[in-house]
């Protein structure tokens, strides 16, 4: 039997039963994205909701654009077919942008606002566009946009590492994600070291609230 | 401990692992005693796990110098009565082919597995080939899991037919399987058996030309009977999508996963023929499976090899279901397949319109995007390397030197830049191939590999090539690591694959007793001083070695946060001329224009100090 998500997704109303939810992950290498995505992917284990993921570890320990593909329910394949992705966490503007080929007009996308400019630029390459150019490209294309500042949180809560977790914390306000935020909690609990602990709550919570008032 | 949970887990326990994590569950529920492995993507996390794991578990786990000498440990472990694991990417099957080939002839007595991550579409890999057909070429059997649940249960099964069989088994996977996440049940693990007794049996285990002859025929009878196990194997099964379906569609692997939801998302309903133990194929099975259906489709990835073992079988066997494979579905033979590949394949063959998004495709955006290809990291002292090389060349006026690459990070250093690697066959080719264009050409030739990749396959080459009197510049970029793969220990370092202590063999010295007239040691992060040993060493009549010494920035950046002491750059922009020489000649990560000014994201920066010496300003300095 497919499991069918509908009803848990309070955000989601197409008007057509879900049976999966599929969430792309774009970003830089080094940015905690593989991370970020096994606690959705984890928690929703935990939960009784089938999750797979796929990731492709690049040639580059950093500085490489890096994907992320995690689905949730009753699916075999981990890669997401091309336009259905339901959400996209984009963790630098340019690569959300890039991960576009994966949206739909119904997509949801999160994305961080501060770019990371590619050497490649400062070769002499193609320039990088200007970051409200992409966020008024993005809102033109697609249902929902929640532009997150997830790196200057960080920096305020004290652990820059965490805007990953800022960025899962805004994906959990938009209210897709068939998951109740203490799940989160609990997994961020086995898995990050205590002493980290605090700040990851505060920037599951402050993601949180940014796209739930929104 | 992170991966307690793989070492004393119970069955019933579930987790959410990597396919390479699983597999490392499934080899300790077999009770393996040994596993060896040379690090390469898409296996590399099997070995990061054993190198935590091990110890706790019970097994003897080593990185070996290469795949050859993985493949030998385990082969004679194996031999000995202990079951054993080797595990290597596909390319890296090449380099173990020559043991590998012969294991086949003498078998086995404890269970050995020979896992193989293959990867379609290159995601990692100098080429995709399908290392399927080393099942074939060896006549060993063969399993291909499709997700990390069926990679734990595989393996296990997996030793109990190489012990039936006295045969090693073909564990193969691809990238998307290796690298898929998903919910793994576990098993009861089998106790340890860590140590056996080699009982000599020079009939069996010698294969002079004598023996070698009869072992031959003796592996085809065990080929046969390795068919008949296939034959009843419950890891080749029918999957039912939809109902009444009146089409049979073999499949393996991750391709498995493409055909059910491509099915379904198209809303046709097919009988799926799954080959979980692949090689030989279940033949009889699959005739009958295509006796109840009007047609049988084969989708595979990459090789169309499944399908012409078919077609030749229902050809003798007068079976008259059509087979459509590659061909006639227009299933490409390279790169990955995917839902949407498979779909597209389906719905044209059944006449059916694809699924298309009910809300209609966005728009792309509408410039070029920035590109953003893997790069040397911040800080990366191979960046000093060949910032000081290509200097060295400028100022001796050398025209059209050859750079001769290998296999690692250092391979990023064929962008601009340094456009510094013209030519790569395999692991350790950079000291061969240094020779040949030494040999066939009067230009001058550099090359460039990594410490790891010296002890791979380097230090043979480089006897050679002393020997044959060849004349060029060897960089060992001497990172203190197997960087590319996710920092392994090598034979140059002081701690082995378990974290113990270990005999580190040095470089310099090995070149120097080799006989190298030129051997000096570099630190890539002094760009002058590194350069004035590459115009020194570039006037060498013969081999010269520069060892660039300087360990991984991943690994310094994380000694020098945990010590606190962490220094960044800054360009001060009254003095800067904005010539731009720190942005063209050290393509830095951390180093971008503003305004027509060079300018260090102090985020990126790691403080290497390599664009301060390029400054002829001296307008960059450390951050006060």
């Amino acid at each position: 039997m497919r499991r069918v998500l509908a009803g848990l997704c309070s955000a989601c109303d197409r008007g057509e039963e879900m049976s999966s939810l599929n969430v792309f992950f774009a970003g830089v290498g080094g940015q905690g994205i593989i991370t970020g995505a096994s606690i959705i992917a984890r928690a929703a284990i935990a939960a009784g909701v089938n999750a797979v993921m796929s990731e492709v570890h690049g040639m580059a320990q950093r500085g490489g654009s890096v994907v992320c593909e995690l689905r949730l329910g009753d699916v075999h394949s981990p890669m997401i077919p091309e336009g259905e992705a339901d959400l996209i966490i984009g963790f630098e503007p340019v690569e959300t942008v890039r991960s576009l080929t994966r949206a739909n007009h119904h997509t949801v996308v999160i994305t961080e606002v501060c770019p990371i400019i590619p050497v490649s630029v400062s070769l002499g390459g193609v320039a990088y566009p200007a970051v409200e150019d992409l966020l008024v490209y993005l809102r033109s294309q697609v249902v929902a946009v929640y532009a997150v500042p997830a790196a200057a949180m960080a920096e305020e809560i004290g652990l820059p590492q965490v805007a990953n977790v800022v960025l899962l914390g805004a994906a959990m306000g938009t209210g897709l994600i068939p998951l109740e935020l203490g799940t989160i909690r609990d997994t961020l609990s086995r898995t990050v070291p205590a002493k980290a602990l605090e700040a990851n709550f505060r920037a599951l919570q402050e993601g949180f609230e940014l796209t739930r008032k929104a | 401990m992170k991966y307690q949970a793989l070492v004393d887990g119970k069955a019933g326990d579930h987790e959410l692992l990597l396919g390479n994590e699983a597999a490392v569950r499934g080899a300790l529920e077999a009770g393996i005693g040994v596993a060896a492995s040379y690090p390469g993507t898409p296996s590399s996390e099997i070995g990061d796990v054993f190198s935590i794991v091990a110890k706790a578990s019970g097994v003897y786990f080593e990185y070996s110098a290469n795949e050859k000498v993985a493949l030998e440990i385990a082969a004679a472990a194996a031999a000995s009565g202990v079951r054993s694991f080797t595990f290597m990417k596909h390319v890296g099957l090449n380099v173990a082919s020559d043991s590998f080939m012969t294991t086949a002839y003498i078998g086995t007595r404890a269970g050995f597995v020979v896992l193989s991550a293959d990867d379609p579409s290159t995601h990692s890999s100098q080429n995709e080939q399908d290392n399927r057909y080393y099942a074939r070429l060896a006549n060993v059997p063969m399993l291909e899991p499709s997700s990390p649940q069926e990679t734990k249960d595989y393996m296990v099964e997996a030793y109990s037919i190489s012990e039936k069989l006295e045969l090693p088994v073909l564990f193969r996977t691809t990238t998307r399987v290796a690298h898929m996440r998903g919910d793994v049940v576990f098993g009861d693990r089998k106790p340890v058996v860590r140590k056996g007794v080699f009982e000599k049996d020079p009939a069996r285990f010698v294969p002079v030309p004598a023996n070698s002859s009869n072992m031959h025929v003796k592996l085809l009878s065990r080929l046969a009977e390795a068919r008949h196990l296939s034959e009843t194997s419950s890891l080749n099964h029918v999957v039912d999508v939809g109902v009444g379906g009146r089409v049979g569609i073999v499949t393996v692997g991750s391709t498995f996963n493409y055909v059910v939801d491509a099915l379904e998302e198209l809303g046709l309903s097919a009988r799926v023929f799954k080959t979980g133990f692949s090689y030989p194929l279940p033949l009889d099975r699959i005739r009958e499976f295509a006796a109840d259906v009007d047609e049988l489709l084969v989708v595979e990835e990459l090789e169309p090899l499944m399908e012409n073992d078919i077609k030749a079988d229902f050809l003798s066997h007068g079976t008259r279901t059509p087979v459509c494979g590659k061909e006639e579905l227009l299933v490409p033979r390279v790169h990955e397949l995917n839902v949407d590949v498979v779909a597209k394949a389906l719905a044209n063959h059944f006449g059916v319109l694809l699924h298309v998004p009910a809300s209609g495709k966005v728009q792309p955006w509408s410039s070029p995007l920035p590109s953003r290809p893997p790069v040397l990291c911040p800080g990366c002292p191979h960046r000093g390397s060949y910032l000081a090389v290509r200097r060295a060349i400028r100022e001796l006026g050398i025209p059209e030197p050859v750079f001769a690459s290998d296999i690692g990070c250092y391979t990023l250093g064929m962008a601009v830049p340094f456009s510094a690697a013209d030519y790569l066959l395999s692991m350790g080719s950079s000291v061969g191939t240094a020779g040949g264009f030494d040999v066939a050409t009067d230009q001058r030739v550099f090359s460039f590999i990594g410490d790891s990749t010296f002890f791979h396959a380097g230090l043979s080459a480089l006897a050679s090539a002393i020997h044959n009197k060849h004349r060029f510049v060897l960089t060992v970029l001497d990172n203190r690591t197997t960087a590319m793969t996710g920092h392994q220990p090598n034979p140059s370092m002081l701690t082995d694959a378990v974290g113990d202590p270990a005999p580190a063999i040095s470089i310099e010295a090995v070149a120097k007793a080799m006989g190298v007239p030129f051997v000096k040691v570099i630190n890539p992060y002094r760009v002058a001083e590194a350069t004035e040993a590459y115009k020194e060493a570039a006037q060498v009549d013969g081999v010269a070695v520069i060892v660039a010494k300087q360990v991984c920035s991943l690994l310094l950046d994380r000694a020098k946060r945990a010590k606190g002491i962490w220094q960044t750059f800054q360009v001060d922009h009254s003095v800067c001329t904005a010539c731009l020489t720190c942005v063209h000649d050290v393509a830095c990560p951390a180093i971008f224009v503003s305004e027509g000014k060079a300018e260090i994201n102090q985020e990126l920066c790691d403080g290497c100090g390599v664009c301060s010496q390029v400054c002829a300003v001296h307008a960059i300095g450390v951050k006060k």
